[in-house]
């Protein structure tokens, strides 16, 4: 029985998902581990770069400023003349000393404008006049209140520049204050050095979030706060508690997220923020991300190639050895498995090749055996055609010795016969009793001599094929009747009763009506001969099963089973035959060729002392 | 059946195979350039150039958009009148007063990306060249007059047009008077020589003016504008007329410092002068604008311009930068007693 086909890929698919899942996995947690961490690293190498810029640039600024208020202390020292020469000449000291210092007032105790010097760059003549009073300005009353006072931002419209006011008050019992215009270049610059990438910027603020220093001068000119920004608000109100310096994110105004380092300068409250839009920020984490998943990707792809390569592999030599076994099931014994590999399936395969060879061995032997026979049979086989033929030319030859000699036999024979009957009727002189009784002798032996020849000529006609049978359409019952008529003389003669039965049924039917009518005259003499006085002898004609049987019964000795085989032979006869020693022995044979020319049967039913019964059949007249 | 290749001679041919394509569609990819951006260097006067030009070129290559030293690119610049750089090309046109109008209206037909205007003259003509709206060529001038006087900006914070730059050559004159005095206590009446024919006194001479008075000092204002009238000037005072000599127009302090200090020293006469290497040749001193900065910050305009920032939005700079140099030798042959504190104050001291 034809086995169930299965798939034959399941198993390299089952390698190929088994070794990619556990590469797979290797890559993919190695990966994400190794990405995360440097997620981590880089994260703290980034919030780093901006927590030391924000520092830098804090400690810059807070530097100026200090360096600056030291310039005033410097010049904040008490003097003979609060608003003389000796002060004026200290300010241009410290205008010629620090350029970033634009100009110096110097405020008495009253408000009153007593000094004020220019550096060059500022095209104004100093003077030293007590003019315009600027009691009631912020310069003065909260440096007078906290001793230092910062200012906000403003723009110079003369020149061009962004400043910023620093007032303190004098050391002196005079308590007046120095007023110094600032500019913040040195600020600006700080904050131009703490950008980071090419997006990131810084600014400062002051303690109320107002800009003090921003790379978009138009924003601190406009005196813009950022307080409201969330982060640089929570770094003004948790200035206490928060670090020094914190890395956060946050938005800024345009809405971006940026990350954002701040750092405060004490003393003047500002705050110094270092911001880079997180999309810069992050883009090395990023790309190394982006590599990475890449090189995932990559090795996944390397890894199913190499999965299915190597499954493959393992695979082909158990489909060749699959295939070459179902070549060997469909006969192809020489087929032999190649796999080159030494492993099991090298062993696997070689076993299998042993056993292919030893297949292939016997299967040749058994051949060569049937091949042995047949010639043998063949050769029988022709010999006994050869015999065949010699028989058939025998028996030939002995057809047509048998018609010669029969018509070599006639021809005396009948001079025999005719000669005999001539002087038995006595035509050329009386003939004494014993002579009549000699030529009866003569007569009854050449026609019994006439009669063998005729069956012998018949019979060797049948067998040689050369009888014809005139067929055609004849009434069977008459037929019977002539027979009857025939034999009933010597029946009567012999004290034997003959009786005819017909069914009405039977009537034509087709044959050689002399040929039927020599086979029920043959088998009628038969029966009469071997009838002892008082029996009879009964012929009837059945119709049955599609064929007309025709019987011939006597109460005659019976016909011994071993003799029932051979009397249809040619010259057999039975044992009561031969001892009435009369007959050819070669009526019933040709009856039987005769009733077989028509395609009929004949045989007998008898028992020793019980009498037989010839019956024989003819096809029935087709209707 | 088949030699299949070993798994990892397959896998280091694969390997290989993405590395080498890695590369090639790494070439593939290459981006395609913009153009290169051009900007036009406008500048009148074909016997010098501007000092700021220098700088401006170095420091075009210090943010990246040149390569090269300042040397050799201020080479490239007079040899060919143009740099070719790989990411920026500057082309220089050195002119006469006559051609400046031309060439800023053939700056605008060539679609320069930014014009540099050097001084007033050029600024005025790349001025009138953007002036229309189809024309809007940002304009960067360096050294104007006054910016805000001449219509170049709506406000120094705020230029709101196509013009904005650098100032860097205002002359600090109250300032010069005040130190003129502060050097020599003892200065009453000053020689004051102007130019009629240069356009920047006029707007120098009132300021000159109103320090004198805040200063207690006496101008004696003298015309001159070609060395003969400054020999006539120089030869008609009478000894002790004037206590120091003064250079108000630019014009003459350019043309005519070396003259001038050799007829003071005739005169035996202190003369100021606005550079310290007239101070080295005889002057008794400066307060000179140093235009190194202009040209740097200058560059920094180009470079905010060509990354996208609108000039109205970009404050004029000022990159005061004012050095005072003495020469006490002068001094001395003057018999001039400088104050201390005004030499601790000075920036360059000959002695």
């Amino acid at each position: 029985m034809e086995p169930p086909a299965r798939p034959h890929h399941r198993l390299i698919w089952k390698y190929t998902v088994v070794v990619v899942t556990l590469v797979a996995a290797a890559i993919v947690s190695v990966g994400v581990i190794e990405s995360y961490f440097s997620y981590q690293d880089s994260t703290r190498a980034v919030t780093g770069v901006a927590a030391d810029k924000a520092s830098s640039a804090a400690v810059s600024i807070d530097q100026f400023i200090q360096e600056i208020l030291g310039d005033l202390e410097s010049v904040a020292q008490p003097t003979v003349d609060p608003g003389g020469p000796e002060r004026l000449q200290s300010f241009r000291g410290l205008l010629g000393r620090q350029k970033l210092v634009s100009q110096l007032t110097y405020l008495d105790s009253s408000g009153k404008e007593c000094v004020r010097a220019y550096s060059f760059e500022i095209n104004q003549v100093d003077s030293r006049t007590c003019g315009s009073d600027r009691s009631t300005s912020q310069e003065f009353i909260r440096a007078r209140a906290e001793q230092q006072y910062f200012g906000s931002v403003a723009f110079d419209e003369r020149d061009g520049r962004a400043h910023m006011t620093i007032a303190v008050t004098e050391d002196a019992p005079g308590e007046g204050v120095i007023v110094a215009d600032v500019d913040l270049r040195s600020v600006r610059e700080a904050i131009d050095r703490a950008r980071i990438g090419t997006a990131g910027y810084a600014y400062a603020v002051d303690a109320q979030g107002e800009l003090i220093a921003h790379p978009d001068i138009n924003l601190v000119l406009a005196h813009t706060s950022f307080a409201a920004l969330p982060h640089v608000r929570a770094a003004l109100t948790g200035a206490a508690a928060a670090p020094a310096d914190v890395v956060t994110t946050g938005r800024d105004p345009d809405g971006r997220e940026v990350l954002s380092a701040f750092h405060s300068v004490e003393p003047p409250g500002w705050w110094v923020f270092v911001e880079e839009p997180l999309t810069e920020a992050f883009a090395p984490i990023e790309s190394a991300i982006w590599r990475t998943v890449l090189l995932l990707v990559v090795f996944l792809i390397l890894a199913v190639v190499t999965s299915v390569l190597l499954a493959r592999n393992l695979v082909r030599p158990i489909e060749s050895i699959q295939a070459a076994a179902a070549k060997i099931g469909s006969g192809a014994l020489d087929q032999r498995i190649e796999v080159s590999s030494r492993d099991e399936l090298g062993a696997l395969a070689d076993e299998f090749n042993r056993m292919a060879a030893r297949l292939h061995t016997f299967y040749a032997g058994l051949e060569q055996q049937v091949q042995e026979r047949t010639r043998e049979l063949a050769t029988a086989l022709a010999e006994l055609d050869e015999k065949t033929r010699e028989l058939e030319a025998a028996s030939h030859h002995k057809s047509e010795f048998l018609a010669n000699m029969s018509h070599e036999l006639r021809t005396p024979l009948n001079a025999i016969n005719g000669f005999s009957q001539v002087l038995r009727r006595q035509l050329f002189g009386e003939i004494n009793e014993k002579q009549a009784e000699y030529l009866d002798d003569i007569l009854g032996s050449a026609r019994h001599l006439l009669s063998l020849i005729d069956d012998v000529l018949d019979l060797s006609k049948v067998e040689a094929g050369q009888i014809d049978l005139q067929v055609a359409a004849f009434s069977l019952p008459g037929a019977l009747e002539r027979g009857v008529v025939i034999v009933r003389e010597r029946a009567t003669k012999g004290g034997v009763r003959v009786s005819l039965s017909s069914d009405p049924g039977v009537d034509t039917v087709m044959g050689d009506e002399r040929r039927i009518r020599q086979v029920i005259f043959n088998l009628l003499s038969n029966a009469v001969k071997f009838t002892p006085a008082g029996g009879t002898v009964d012929i009837a004609a059945a119709q049955l099963d599609g064929e007309v049987r025709v019987s011939v019964s006597d109460t005659g000795p019976g016909i011994a089973p071993d003799d029932q085989g051979r009397i249809f032979d040619e010259f057999q006869q039975a044992a009561a035959g031969k001892e009435q020693r009369e007959g050819t022995g070669l009526g019933l044979a040709l009856s039987k060729r005769l009733v077989e020319l028509h395609g009929g049967r004949i045989w007998v039913d008898s028992e020793l002392g019980k009498g037989s019964t010839f019956v024989f059949t003819l096809p029935a007249q087709p209707a | 059946m088949k030699v299949w290749p070993s798994p990892l001679a397959l896998m280091s041919v694969i390997v290989c195979a993405s590395l080498l394509s890695a590369c090639l569609a790494g070439i593939g990819t290459s981006p395609t350039s913009p153009p290169i951006p051009r900007v036009g260097l406008l500048h009148v006067g074909t016997d010098h150039l501007p000092p700021s030009l220098g700088t401006l070129v170095a420091r075009l290559a210090e943010l990246g958009w040149l390569d090269g030293s300042q040397g050799e690119l201020m080479a490239s610049v007079t040899e060919q009148g143009r740099i070719q750089g790989p990411r920026i090309e500057l082309i220089w046109r050195n002119l006469e007063p006559r051609d400046v109008e031309e060439q800023a209206r053939e700056f605008v037909r060539q679609h320069v990306d930014v014009i540099v205007a050097f001084e007033d003259k050029s600024i005025r003509a790349a001025q009138d060249a953007t002036e229309k709206p189809e024309n809007r060529i940002p304009v960067v001038f360096l050294h104007p007059s006054d910016p805000v006087r001449d219509g170049l900006v709506e406000s120094l914070s705020h230029p709101g047009g196509n013009l904005t730059g650098v100032f860097g050559a205002r002359d600090p004159v109250a300032k010069q008077l005040e130190l003129y005095q502060q050097i020599m206590p003892g200065l009453r009446r000053l020689l004051t020589l102007v130019d009629p024919t240069d356009a920047a006194t006029s707007p120098l001479l009132p300021l000159a003016s109103d320090a004198a008075e805040q200063l207690g000092l006496e101008l004696d204002i003298r015309e001159a504008s070609e060395e003969a009238d400054l020999e006539r000037v120089f030869r008609s005072l009478a000894p002790g007329e004037v206590d120091g000599a003064f250079l108000l127009s630019p014009s003459l302090r350019l043309n005519f410092s070396k003259l001038t200090i050799e007829l003071a020293t005739e005169a035996n006469l202190p003369v100021q002068a606005h550079r310290k290497e007239w101070v080295e040749q005889g002057a008794l001193f400066s307060l000179g604008v140093d235009v190194g900065p202009v040209g740097s910050a200058g560059a920094r305009f180009v470079d905010s311009i060509l990354k996208g920032t609108p000039p109205a939005d970009l404050p004029v700079e000022d990159v005061p930068r004012v050095e005072f140099a003495i020469n006490l030798k002068r001094a001395a042959e003057l018999d001039i007693q400088v104050p201390q504190d005004v030499i601790t104050r000075a920036d360059v001291v000959y002695r």
